[in-house]
Protein backbone atom coordinates (compact mmCIF):
# COMPACT_ATOMS: atom_id res chain seq x y z
CA UNK A 1 0.00 0.00 0.00
CA UNK A 2 1.33 3.33 -0.92
CA UNK A 3 1.25 5.97 1.71
CA UNK A 4 -1.08 8.07 -0.43
CA UNK A 5 -3.44 5.17 -0.93
CA UNK A 6 -3.90 4.82 2.81
CA UNK A 7 -4.77 8.43 3.10
CA UNK A 8 -7.13 8.13 0.18
CA UNK A 9 -8.84 5.13 1.80
CA UNK A 10 -9.08 6.93 5.03
CA UNK A 11 -10.43 9.95 3.23
CA UNK A 12 -12.86 7.79 1.33
CA UNK A 13 -14.00 6.32 4.63
CA UNK A 14 -14.12 9.62 6.27
CA UNK A 15 -15.97 11.46 3.55
CA UNK A 16 -19.35 9.78 4.22
CA UNK A 17 -18.83 10.35 7.95
CA UNK A 18 -18.15 13.98 7.30
CA UNK A 19 -21.16 14.05 5.07
CA UNK A 20 -23.29 12.44 7.76
CA UNK A 21 -21.91 14.87 10.30
CA UNK A 22 -22.53 17.77 7.96
CA UNK A 23 -26.03 16.49 7.27
CA UNK A 24 -26.70 16.21 11.00
CA UNK A 25 -25.38 19.70 11.58
CA UNK A 26 -27.44 21.01 8.71
CA UNK A 27 -30.54 19.24 10.02
CA UNK A 28 -29.93 20.64 13.49
CA UNK A 29 -29.38 24.07 11.96
CA UNK A 30 -32.53 23.78 9.88
CA UNK A 31 -34.49 22.70 12.93
CA UNK A 32 -33.11 25.65 14.82
CA UNK A 33 -34.00 27.95 11.95
CA UNK A 34 -37.53 26.56 11.78
CA UNK A 35 -37.92 26.83 15.53
CA UNK A 36 -36.55 30.35 15.42
CA UNK A 37 -38.89 31.26 12.63
CA UNK A 38 -41.82 29.80 14.52
CA UNK A 39 -40.76 31.67 17.59
CA UNK A 40 -40.45 34.78 15.52
CA UNK A 41 -43.89 34.19 13.97
CA UNK A 42 -45.35 33.48 17.37
CA UNK A 43 -43.96 36.69 18.78
CA UNK A 44 -45.17 38.55 15.70
CA UNK A 45 -48.66 37.10 16.14
CA UNK A 46 -48.58 38.10 19.78
CA UNK A 47 -47.51 41.61 18.82
CA UNK A 48 -50.27 41.82 16.20
CA UNK A 49 -52.83 40.66 18.75
CA UNK A 50 -51.71 43.29 21.25
CA UNK A 51 -51.82 45.99 18.55
CA UNK A 52 -55.32 44.85 17.56
CA UNK A 53 -56.40 45.00 21.19
CA UNK A 54 -54.95 48.48 21.56
CA UNK A 55 -56.60 49.62 18.34
CA UNK A 56 -59.93 48.20 19.47
CA UNK A 57 -59.63 50.19 22.69
CA UNK A 58 -58.98 53.36 20.73
CA UNK A 59 -61.23 52.39 17.84
CA UNK A 60 -62.43 55.95 17.34
CA UNK A 61 -58.94 56.92 16.18
CA UNK A 62 -58.83 54.04 13.72
CA UNK A 63 -62.39 54.23 12.41
CA UNK A 64 -62.94 52.70 8.96
CA UNK A 65 -62.71 55.11 6.09
CA UNK A 66 -65.80 56.64 4.64
CA UNK A 67 -65.58 54.35 1.60
CA UNK A 68 -65.57 51.25 3.75
CA UNK A 69 -68.38 48.85 2.97
CA UNK A 70 -68.18 47.15 6.35
CA UNK A 71 -71.35 47.56 8.35
CA UNK A 72 -70.84 49.42 11.61
CA UNK A 73 -73.06 49.71 14.65
CA UNK A 74 -73.27 53.33 15.80
CA UNK A 75 -75.27 55.14 18.44
CA UNK A 76 -77.91 57.52 17.06
CA UNK A 77 -77.03 61.23 16.89
CA UNK A 78 -77.14 63.16 20.18
CA UNK A 79 -77.21 59.90 22.13
CA UNK A 80 -74.80 61.08 24.80
CA UNK A 81 -76.43 64.48 25.09
CA UNK A 82 -79.81 62.83 25.67
CA UNK A 83 -78.29 60.66 28.40
CA UNK A 84 -76.85 63.75 30.05
CA UNK A 85 -80.11 65.68 29.80
CA UNK A 86 -82.10 62.74 31.15
CA UNK A 87 -80.03 63.06 34.27
CA UNK A 88 -80.61 66.80 34.74
CA UNK A 89 -84.00 67.74 33.28
CA UNK A 90 -87.52 67.11 34.48
CA UNK A 91 -89.71 64.52 32.82
CA UNK A 92 -91.98 67.16 31.30
CA UNK A 93 -89.07 69.07 29.72
CA UNK A 94 -87.63 65.81 28.44
CA UNK A 95 -90.87 64.61 26.86
CA UNK A 96 -92.10 67.89 25.43
CA UNK A 97 -88.93 69.75 24.47
CA UNK A 98 -85.79 67.62 24.36
CA UNK A 99 -87.19 64.38 22.93
CA UNK A 100 -89.16 66.25 20.27
CA UNK A 101 -86.15 68.30 19.17
CA UNK A 102 -83.93 65.22 19.12
CA UNK A 103 -86.54 63.24 17.17
CA UNK A 104 -86.65 65.99 14.52
CA UNK A 105 -82.86 66.09 14.28
CA UNK A 106 -82.58 62.31 13.94
CA UNK A 107 -85.25 62.35 11.27
CA UNK A 108 -83.45 65.03 9.28
CA UNK A 109 -80.12 63.26 9.81
CA UNK A 110 -81.51 59.99 8.44
CA UNK A 111 -83.02 61.76 5.44
CA UNK A 112 -79.70 63.46 4.61
CA UNK A 113 -77.76 60.23 5.11
CA UNK A 114 -80.15 58.24 2.94
CA UNK A 115 -79.76 60.88 0.24
CA UNK A 116 -75.98 60.41 0.29
CA UNK A 117 -75.32 63.86 1.76
CA UNK A 118 -72.85 62.87 4.48
CA UNK A 119 -71.58 66.36 5.20
CA UNK A 120 -75.11 67.70 5.47
CA UNK A 121 -75.93 64.89 7.90
CA UNK A 122 -72.93 65.84 10.04
CA UNK A 123 -73.91 69.49 9.91
CA UNK A 124 -77.44 68.58 11.05
CA UNK A 125 -75.96 66.84 14.10
CA UNK A 126 -73.86 69.92 14.95
CA UNK A 127 -76.91 72.14 14.50
CA UNK A 128 -78.82 69.67 16.66
CA UNK A 129 -76.54 70.30 19.63
CA UNK A 130 -77.14 74.00 19.17
CA UNK A 131 -80.93 73.52 18.88
CA UNK A 132 -81.16 71.47 22.06
CA UNK A 133 -78.98 73.98 23.92
CA UNK A 134 -81.08 76.86 22.61
CA UNK A 135 -84.32 75.11 23.53
CA UNK A 136 -83.19 74.53 27.11
CA UNK A 137 -81.72 78.04 27.46
CA UNK A 138 -84.74 79.71 25.87
CA UNK A 139 -87.13 77.76 28.08
CA UNK A 140 -85.18 78.73 31.17
CA UNK A 141 -85.12 82.43 30.17
CA UNK A 142 -88.89 82.43 29.54
CA UNK A 143 -89.49 80.72 32.88
CA UNK A 144 -87.37 83.35 34.64
CA UNK A 145 -89.24 86.19 32.88
CA UNK A 146 -92.58 84.65 33.88
CA UNK A 147 -91.42 84.37 37.44
CA UNK A 148 -90.06 87.93 37.52
CA UNK A 149 -93.07 89.60 35.81
CA UNK A 150 -95.57 87.43 37.63
CA UNK A 151 -94.24 88.76 40.93
CA UNK A 152 -95.37 92.30 39.93
CA UNK A 153 -98.51 91.55 37.87
CA UNK A 154 -100.25 89.27 40.37
CA UNK B 1 -109.47 88.52 50.91
CA UNK B 2 -107.54 87.49 47.83
CA UNK B 3 -109.26 84.84 45.76
CA UNK B 4 -107.35 81.74 44.81
CA UNK B 5 -107.01 80.91 41.07
CA UNK B 6 -109.25 77.87 41.34
CA UNK B 7 -112.04 79.86 42.96
CA UNK B 8 -112.33 82.37 40.10
CA UNK B 9 -115.41 82.19 37.86
CA UNK B 10 -115.08 81.77 34.08
CA UNK B 11 -115.90 85.43 33.41
CA UNK B 12 -113.26 86.66 35.85
CA UNK B 13 -110.55 84.44 34.48
CA UNK B 14 -108.02 86.35 32.41
CA UNK B 15 -107.17 85.00 28.98
CA UNK B 16 -103.40 85.02 28.60
CA UNK B 17 -101.88 87.05 25.80
CA UNK B 18 -100.31 85.79 22.59
CA UNK B 19 -96.84 86.86 21.50
CA UNK B 20 -95.87 87.33 17.86
CA UNK B 21 -94.14 83.98 17.50
CA UNK B 22 -96.95 82.18 19.28
CA UNK B 23 -99.37 83.81 16.85
CA UNK B 24 -97.32 82.42 13.94
CA UNK B 25 -97.65 78.92 15.40
CA UNK B 26 -101.39 79.29 15.98
CA UNK B 27 -101.91 80.68 12.47
CA UNK B 28 -100.05 77.73 10.93
CA UNK B 29 -102.07 75.25 12.98
CA UNK B 30 -105.30 76.99 12.01
CA UNK B 31 -104.32 77.04 8.33
CA UNK B 32 -103.72 73.30 8.41
CA UNK B 33 -107.49 72.87 8.64
CA UNK B 34 -107.65 71.21 12.02
CA UNK B 35 -104.94 68.74 11.09
CA UNK B 36 -102.44 67.80 13.78
CA UNK B 37 -98.85 68.93 13.17
CA UNK B 38 -95.55 68.38 14.89
CA UNK B 39 -92.75 70.88 15.44
CA UNK B 40 -90.59 70.17 12.41
CA UNK B 41 -93.60 70.51 10.08
CA UNK B 42 -94.34 73.90 11.63
CA UNK B 43 -90.70 74.99 11.21
CA UNK B 44 -90.66 73.91 7.56
CA UNK B 45 -93.91 75.67 6.76
CA UNK B 46 -93.03 78.87 8.60
CA UNK B 47 -90.44 79.99 6.00
CA UNK B 48 -87.79 80.75 8.62
CA UNK B 49 -90.04 82.55 11.09
CA UNK B 50 -89.76 79.66 13.55
CA UNK B 51 -86.54 78.05 14.75
CA UNK B 52 -85.95 74.45 15.64
CA UNK B 53 -84.62 75.35 19.05
CA UNK B 54 -87.60 77.42 20.16
CA UNK B 55 -90.66 75.88 18.55
CA UNK B 56 -91.19 73.18 21.18
CA UNK B 57 -90.73 75.62 24.05
CA UNK B 58 -93.37 77.88 22.52
CA UNK B 59 -95.70 74.95 21.86
CA UNK B 60 -95.30 73.92 25.48
CA UNK B 61 -96.19 77.44 26.63
CA UNK B 62 -99.22 77.51 24.33
CA UNK B 63 -100.31 74.21 25.85
CA UNK B 64 -99.94 75.63 29.35
CA UNK B 65 -102.11 78.56 28.20
CA UNK B 66 -104.60 75.96 26.84
CA UNK B 67 -104.46 77.39 23.28
CA UNK B 68 -103.22 74.10 21.85
CA UNK B 69 -103.52 70.51 22.91
CA UNK B 70 -101.20 67.65 22.13
CA UNK B 71 -101.10 63.89 22.06
CA UNK B 72 -98.26 61.46 21.79
CA UNK B 73 -98.16 59.37 18.65
CA UNK B 74 -98.11 55.65 19.22
CA UNK B 75 -94.94 53.91 17.89
CA UNK B 76 -96.97 52.22 15.13
CA UNK B 77 -98.14 55.56 13.77
CA UNK B 78 -94.61 56.95 13.52
CA UNK B 79 -92.28 54.23 12.31
CA UNK B 80 -89.52 56.59 11.27
CA UNK B 81 -88.33 57.42 14.78
CA UNK B 82 -88.04 55.43 17.98
CA UNK B 83 -88.60 58.55 20.12
CA UNK B 84 -92.32 59.20 20.55
CA UNK B 85 -93.52 62.18 18.56
CA UNK B 86 -96.03 64.66 19.91
CA UNK B 87 -98.54 66.29 17.58
CA UNK B 88 -100.39 69.50 18.29
CA UNK B 89 -103.73 71.04 17.30
CA UNK B 90 -105.56 74.24 18.19
CA UNK B 91 -108.25 74.23 20.87
CA UNK B 92 -111.46 76.26 20.82
CA UNK B 93 -109.94 78.77 23.23
CA UNK B 94 -106.94 79.11 20.90
CA UNK B 95 -109.22 79.85 17.95
CA UNK B 96 -111.11 82.50 19.90
CA UNK B 97 -107.92 84.10 21.22
CA UNK B 98 -106.42 84.17 17.75
CA UNK B 99 -109.60 85.67 16.26
CA UNK B 100 -109.66 88.32 19.00
CA UNK B 101 -105.99 89.13 18.41
CA UNK B 102 -106.47 89.49 14.65
CA UNK B 103 -109.58 91.64 15.12
CA UNK B 104 -107.67 93.84 17.54
CA UNK B 105 -104.81 94.21 15.11
CA UNK B 106 -107.17 95.04 12.25
CA UNK B 107 -108.78 97.84 14.27
CA UNK B 108 -105.71 99.32 15.95
CA UNK B 109 -102.82 98.49 13.62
Amino acid sequence: MKPDEGIEVELEWSIPAVQRFAAAVRARYDAAVVAGREAKNASRAETNASIALWMSRFSRLFAPSRNSTRPAVKAPPLHRLVLLINFFCSKRTRERVVNQTVADIRNEHCEAFAGGERWKARWIVVRGYWSVGTALGFGKILALIDKFIGRFVK
Amino acid sequence: MKKRDGARSASEERVPGITGTEAVILRLLLDSGGQEMYGLELVKESDGRLKRGTVYVLLDRLEVKRFVESRELAPREDKSNPLPRRVYRVTGLGRKAMAAREAYRMVFA
